[in-house]
C-alpha cells in the first residue's frame, strides 16, 4: 500500500508541475491556456536537440531551454495574446487552443514523430526506505515542484507580483497606478513558459520524449489545478498529488480498469460541493 | 435560385449514376487502373498522436512504390500512392475511405493503419468490394471478413494463443500474469491466452489478469497486482509507451519474472526507452530481423529507405508499410493485365506460402485470410552501445 501511495506522490508531482503554469497565468489574465501542455513538449524537444545533435551536456542544456522558453513565452504574446487583448478573454483561450494544434503539428515536422528517451536529472541507483522503492530522480522532482510553488507564493508577495495581481483587477487602474501593464502580462507569459519547459524535462524521463507526452498529464494538471483551486499555487499541488493517490488507491483495491473514471467522478462531487477547490479562496469583488 | 441547384444536383447525380453503370459494363480494367498508372489509396494518421506510426508507415510504402516506378513500374504501369489522414478517428477514416474510392477513384486501399479506422471502413469497403490489402491492426475481424480483404499482419487472437504456448512448453511456467491494455487489442489478445489454455487443458496456469488504460501514467498499482501471484512468466501487451513505462515499475518495484510482450513491441524503441530494464524480455515478431546483415530482403528496404528518406530511421513501422506494398505490388503482378478488382482477388489467392518478400509464409485461399500464421520468437539485450534483439526460436505456429 505505501508503495502505491508514493508512487501517486510522485506522479501527482508531476500534474502539479504543469498545473503551476496554467494557474500563473490564470491568476493574473483569466485566461486558462490550454497550450501549456504543448508548449512544455515543445520546449522538451528543443532540450533535446541541443543534448542530440548539439551535443551539450544536460546541465548546460537544460538552462539554454529555459532562455528559448522565455523566449517562445515572448512570441506567444507577441503573435496571439497581444493582438487578441482588446477582445474578451474567451477568444484569448480559443486561440490558445488553436496554439495546442499549430505546436503540435511544428514539432512532429521539425523534430519527428518518433518516441525519444530523455535522460533523468540524476541517475542513482533506487533507495529503499521502509520496503518502498524510491529513485532519487523522482524525490527530486518532488522538491523541485515543492521550491517552485513556494518561490511563486512569495514573488506574489512582493510589489512586482502585487502589481501582476493589480493588472488582474483592473487593467485600467493598473495603468493609472503607473504599472506598465504590458510589461507585466509579457513577464508573466515568459515565466510560464519557463515552467512549462521545466515540467516537461523533467516530466519527459517519466512519460518519454514525443509529440503527445503531455496530452495526459496535461488534461490531469487541469484536474489538480481544479480541485486544488485554481486561484492558488498551494492548490494545484494538494491537487495533484491526491489524484495521484488516489488513481493509485482505486486501482489498486476497486478496479484498475475503472481507476481514471473514478478519481474523476470523485472531482466532479468535490466541486459540487466546493466549487473553488480545495484551497481556494472564494472569489469577492470588491465594489 | 434553389430550384436551379437542386435541378443541377439531381442532374449531377442521374449522370454519375449513369456513369456507375457504364463502368459495371465495361471489360477487365478496374477504377484507378491507367495505360501508364494505377492509383492506389492508402488512409492512416499522419497527424496527432499516431502519427509516430503513421508517417513512418507511409514513408514504407512510399519508399517501395518509388523503387518500383524508378525501375519502371510494373507491366509498365506506375504506382501512384494517393495517401489520407484519418488522425486515428474512425469517422474521419470512413470519410477518406469515400473519398478514395468514389472521388480519387483507386484501385486498391493499401496499408490503412489503425484498429478504429480499419474497423469503421470495414463495412464500406466490403460493400464496395475494392481490394484491401494489410491492415494495420491485429484485430481478427479481417481475417473473418474474407473476400476483398487480405491482412497481412497476424492477429491478436492467434498471438496471444502462440506467447502462452510458449511460455507453457519452452519456457515450462506454472503460473502466468497477463498485464493487458484494456482495448480491443489487449481484449483480443487475452482472448487469444485464454483460447489455448483451454485447448490445453491448463486453464488454472493463469493467475492475475490485470488491465490498464492507454492514459495511464502510473503503473506502480498494476505491477504490485502482478506481482502479488509471483507469475513465473508476465506476458504484458499494449501500445508502445505503456509497456516500457511497465517494465521500468517492475524493475523499481523489484519484481522478478520473465515478462513476455507482442511483436508491436519488437522494436529498439522499447529497449531505448526501458533500458536495462527491458533487457531479457521475450517478444514475439513476425518480420523477420531487419537489422540482420544476412537478411537481403531487409538490407534491400533499409537501402531504399535511406535512399528516399536520407533523414529517418527505417523502423519497425516502416518496415510494416513496405511489407504492404510489398504484398500487394506481388498481386499486381500476379494478376497481370486482368486488373479487375475479381482479377486482382484471384490472383491473390494464389498466394502458397509465399517468402520472397520481407515477411514470411503468406498463404491466401478464398477461406483461408490469417496473413502471416507463423512467428517467432527474440530475447531483449540491453547493451548500452548496441542494444538488440537476438532470435531464441525458429518460426513456430499454433499447430
Amino acid at each position: 500500500m505505501s508503495q502505491v501511495i508514493v508512487s501517486g506522490i510522485i506522479t501527482g508531482s508531476l500534474y502539479a508541475l504543469a498545473a503551476l503554469g496554467l494557474v500563473l497565468i490564470f491568476k493574473t489574465s483569466d485566461v486558462v491556456n490550454f497550450a501549456q501542455g504543448e508548449m512544455a513538449m515543445f520546449c522538451t524537444f528543443i532540450a533535446y536537440t541541443f543534448m542530440t545533435f548539439i551535443g551539450l551536456p544536460y546541465y548546460i542544456a537544460f538552462p539554454l531551454t529555459i532562455v528559448c522558453a522565455g523566449i517562445l513565452g515572448v512570441i506567444v504574446y507577441r503573435l496571439i495574446i497581444k493582438p487578441l487583448s482588446k477582445t474578451n478573454v474567451l477568444s484569448i483561450m480559443i486561440a490558445t487552443l488553436g496554439l495546442i494544434m499549430i505546436l503540435n503539428g511544428l514539432a512532429g515536422n521539425i523534430f519527428g514523430f518518433e518516441t525519444k528517451s530523455f535522460p533523468k536529472l540524476i541517475n542513482a541507483k533506487n533507495i529503499n526506505i521502509f520496503g518502498v522503492s524510491l529513485e532519487p530522480n523522482s524525490i527530486l522532482i518532488v522538491l523541485i515542484t515543492l521550491a517552485i510553488m513556494l518561490s511563486l507564493f512569495f514573488y506574489f508577495k512582493t510589489m512586482e507580483g502585487i502589481a501582476i495581481r493589480a493588472v488582474a483587477q483592473d487593467v485600467d487602474a493598473a495603468k493609472l497606478m503607473g504599472i506598465s501593464v504590458k510589461r507585466v502580462t509579457v513577464t508573466t507569459w515568459i515565466i510560464s513558459s519557463m515552467l512549462a519547459a521545466t515540467a516537461g524535462m523533467l516530466i519527459a524521463p517519466t512519460k518519454f520524449l514525443d509529440i503527445n507526452m503531455m496530452s495526459e498529464v496535461h488534461l490531469k494538471s487541469f484536474c489538480a489545478a481544479v480541485l486544488g483551486g485554481f486561484n492558488t499555487f498551494i492548490g494545484p499541488a494538494v491537487g495533484g498529488v491526491l489524484i495521484g493517490i488516489l488513481e493509485n488507491l482505486v486501482g489498486k483495491y476497486i478496479s484498475l480498469a475503472w481507476k481514471t473514471v473514478f478519481a474523476f467522478v470523485l472531482i466532479v462531487v468535490m466541486l459540487v460541493v466546493r466549487p473553488n477547490g480545495l484551497c481556494g479562496k472564494s472569489y469577492r469583488k470588491k465594489v | 435560385m434553389k430550384k436551379i441547384l437542386s435541378i443541377l444536383l439531381t442532374l449531377i447525380l442521374s449522370i454519375s449514376l449513369l456513369s456507375g453503370c457504364g463502368k459495371q459494363t465495361k471489360t477487365t480494367l478496374a477504377q484507378g487502373v491507367e495505360e501508364k498508372t494505377i492509383k492506389v489509396g492508402t488512409i492512416g494518421p499522419t497527424s496527432g498522436p499516431i502519427a509516430i506510426v503513421g508517417v513512418p508507415m507511409l514513408h514504407g510504402m512510399q519508399a517501395y512504390f518509388n523503387m518500383v516506378n524508378d525501375e519502371g513500374g510494373i507491366n509498365g504501369r506506375k504506382i501512384e500512392l494517393i495517401a489520407k489522414d484519418d488522425q486515428f478517428k474512425p469517422d474521419l477514416a470512413l470519410q477518406k475511405a469515400e473519398e478514395l474510392v468514389e472521388k480519387d477513384k483507386v484501385f486498391a486501399i493499401v496499408g490503412q493503419l489503425g484498429t478504429p479506422g480499419c474497423l469503421g471502413t470495414l463495412d464500406y469497403l466490403k460493400e464496395k468490394g475494392i481490394p484491401a490489402v494489410y491492415q494495420g491492426t491485429g484485430v481478427s475481424a479481417f481475417a473473418k471478413a474474407k473476400g476483398n480483404y487480405f491482412p497481412v499482419q497476424p492477429n491478436y487472437i492467434f498471438e496471444g494463443g502462440l506467447l502462452v504456448k510458449y511460455a507453457i512448453d519452452n519456457l515450462k511456467a506454472n503460473s502466468i500474469a497477463i498485464i493487458y491494455g484494456n482495448d480491443d487489442a489487449g481484449k483480443e489478445e487475452l482472448e487469444g491466452v485464454k483460447a489455448q489454455l483451454k485447448k490445453m487443458g491448463k486453464e488454472d496456469v493463469l493467475k492475475a489478469e490485470v488491465p490498464f488504460n492507454t492514459q495511464d501514467l502510473d503503473f506502480s498499482a498494476h505491477v504490485q497486482k502482478a506481482a502479488e501471484v509471483k507469475p513465473d512468466v508476465t506476458i504484458v501487451v499494449g501500445y508502445q509507451k505503456a509497456v516500457p513505462g511497465i517494465l521500468l515499475e517492475a524493475k523499481k518495484q523489484g519484481f522478478k519474472t520473465q515478462f513476455m510482450t507482442s511483436y508491436i513491441n519488437a522494436d529498439l524503441t522499447m529497449l531505448t526507452l526501458a533500458k536495462d530494464a527491458a533487457d531479457g524480455v521475450i517478444v514475439t515478431a513476425w518480420v523477420p530481423d531487419i537489422t540482420d546483415p544476412n537478411n537481403q530482403a531487409a538490407k534491400k528496404f533499409i537501402e531504399t529507405y535511406k535512399k528516399y528518406f536520407p533523414n529517418e530511421t527505417p523502423n519497425a513501422f516502416a518496415a510494416a508499410g513496405w511489407v504492404a506494398a510489398e504484398v500487394f505490388v506481388e498481386g499486381l503482378k500476379r494478376a497481370g493485365n486482368d486488373l479487375s478488382w475479381e482479377g486482382y482477388i484471384k490472383a491473390m489467392e494464389t498466394f502458397n506460402d509465399w517468402n520472397d518478400g520481407i515477411a514470411k509464409g503468406i498463404t491466401y485461399t478464398k477461406d483461408r485470410r490469417n496473413g502471416v500464421e507463423k512467428m517467432y520468437f527474440m530475447k531483449a539485450v540491453w547493451d548500452e552501445k548496441l542494444p538488440r534483439f537476438e532470435k531464441i526460436s525458429d518460426f513456430v505456429g499454433l499447430e
